[in-house]
């Protein structure tokens, strides 16, 4: 079948709408789970009175994170040319944010706005030209688009860097990091997106396996344990941030993926209590 | 649709080692000699894309160790020693969400690497990529490969454009590809068909991904207590 030229255009457009919403949820998908990391590393003591939220219905929603009762609201837009417009003018930036801005403030709430850019110059000429009523609430922040959380992480030093701090394993590698990050956006996504308190995500983040993330629990091995694998030859272990670490000469090592205490980690001690290995071979099929 | 490539579809060994992975019927052990012989098949052509002098460091998971990687190591001759590096990844959807696959590494055996001018990345199938792209990411961190020969038995046919896309260009500029046919439908199961049959730790005779990571393959035993006594 032979497409009219009308009929071409409509499904070039429409494909490449299926592609900007991809990117458009990648994008905010990234940001939310770095806005996440940098939560949890910088109010561990609060965690109760962080909420975050999507998609409101309201003007400017992508991201709502409350901290503290101050509402941090967050529009993110991975387009190359953007301008404000008129703030009078609908589907205009000036217009979302303004009503915004008026709207939060009819409800006497205390809160920021935040245009989310991917990239600098864009960032530097919203800034330059941001509307004068806007200049006490708004701020543009960058932030990079990437395709892949992997990509994330090896090209966006900030969020490796929130990443590192983090993750309980000591200098790990890029597959422990993302393991962490695809696992803190995997939660997110299975809540119902709307005023989650951090506590309940971080709560489930540290109750699954592979997420390498630090715990707030200090589990000890059992003396037991202890005694039996630090006799084998060759082996030597590390406890840190309630995971197991180990290293058998320079050619061997690996990590046990379940926290000390969970169910799992309960089992390979009791297999290691009962057979009581003397060397790497009979503990290695115990561990991996 | 399958496409099988020039070194497979007039080499009617390799057709036939295909039908045993394709045929659900054939027993674990049928199944391993099929992708032994498949290795063989892989390892004499990627004589195109090795020198001789080259420094090699082989790589696949520990379920390809005994058939895949053994029939590399047995098969292409070096100069100097193929160093092995061996990875056990645990495939799976990050809180259950079908969008975030991750593969991380629970365990790894690496031989001791000076350098490395080719590294030779293996795998029975490469679909999303997932587990290559991850163990790929952690050796070009740790030995900075010269030249990358990313080589499989079959590969799904986006399978190139999804692993290139992953790395930036200057890494993905030193992949080459190596394999036999190239497949363009998954089932609902999410599985590439015919693929390699199905899943390949079930088909191996392993219950699932973390009964599979209890898996040391012959190789490693052998080489570890050759090599570090």
């Amino acid at each position: 079948m032979r497409l009219t030229k009308n009929i071409q255009k409509y499904l070039d457009n429409k494909l490449r709408g299926g592609e900007i919403n991809e990117r458009g949820n990648k994008y905010e998908n990234f940001y939310t789970t770095y806005k996440l990391l940098e939560s949890f590393n910088n109010y561990k003591t609060d965690y109760e009175q962080i909420y975050f939220s999507s998609q409101e219905n309201s003007f400017v929603d992508d991201l709502v994170i409350t901290i503290k009762n101050h509402r941090h609201i967050f529009q993110l837009k991975t387009s190359k040319k953007l301008d404000w417009g008129l703030a009078r003018k609908l589907k205009t930036l000036n217009f979302d944010f303004s009503i915004q801005s008026r709207i939060e403030k009819f409800k006497k709430n205390s809160y920021n706005l935040y245009l989310v850019v991917s990239n600098d110059i864009l960032k530097n000429n919203l800034k330059k030209r941001l509307p004068k009523q806007l200049r006490s609430s708004t701020d543009i922040i960058m932030f990079p688009y990437n395709d892949s959380i992997q990509n994330q992480i090896i090209n966006d030093t900030l969020f490796k860097k929130e990443l590192l701090a983090l993750c309980a394993i000591d200098s790990p590698s890029v597959d422990k990091l993302e393991s962490l990050a695809a696992t803190i956006l995997g939660v997110w996504n299975a809540s119902n997106k709307k005023n989650i308190c951090i506590e309940s995500l971080y709560k489930n983040i540290e109750h699954t396996g592979y997420a390498f993330i630090k715990s707030r629990e200090k589990n000890q091995l059992s003396d037991e344990v202890h005694r039996i694998i630090s006799s084998i030859p060759d082996f030597k272990f590390v406890v840190h941030n309630n995971y197991f670490t180990w290293q058998y000469k320079s050619s061997d090592s690996g990590v046990i993926p379940y926290q000390l205490g969970s169910s799992e980690f309960k089992i390979i001690e009791k297999e290691i209590i009962k057979i009581n290995p003397k060397d790497f071979i009979t503990l290695e099929n115990i561990i991996s | 649709m399958r496409i099988y490539t020039k070194y497979a579809k007039n080499d009617n060994e390799i057709i036939n080692d295909f039908n045993v992975l394709e045929n659900r019927n054939s027993s674990p052990k049928e199944y391993s000699e099929a992708l032994y012989n498949i290795g063989i098949k892989l390892s004499k052509h990627i004589r195109n894309y090795v020198s001789f002098t080259d420094n090699v460091v082989f790589s696949c998971t520990n379920e390809d160790a005994d058939y895949l990687g053994k029939a590399f190591i047995e098969n292409l001759k070096q100069k100097s020693n193929i160093r092995l590096a061996i990875f056990w990844n645990y495939r799976t959807q990050a809180f259950g969400d079908k969008d975030l696959t991750i593969a991380p590494i629970v365990k790894q055996y690496i031989e001791q690497i000076e350098e490395c001018d080719t590294l030779i990345i293996c795998k029975s199938i490469i679909y999303t990529s997932c587990v290559v792209r991850t163990n790929l990411t952690y050796l070009i961190n740790k030995i900075n490969p010269k030249k990358i020969i990313i080589v499989a038995p079959v590969i799904y046919d986006k399978a190139e454009e999804f692993l290139n896309k992953e790395f930036d260009p200057q890494i993905s500029s030193k992949f080459k590809y190596l394999y036999f046919a190239k497949d363009n439908e998954v089932n609902a199961q999410g599985e590439v068909i015919p693929g390699i049959g199905g899943n390949i730790y079930n088909r191996l005779g392993f219950k699932d991904g973390e009964d599979k990571n209890k898996y040391i393959p012959n190789i490693v035993k052998v080489r570890r207590e050759k090599n570090y006594g």
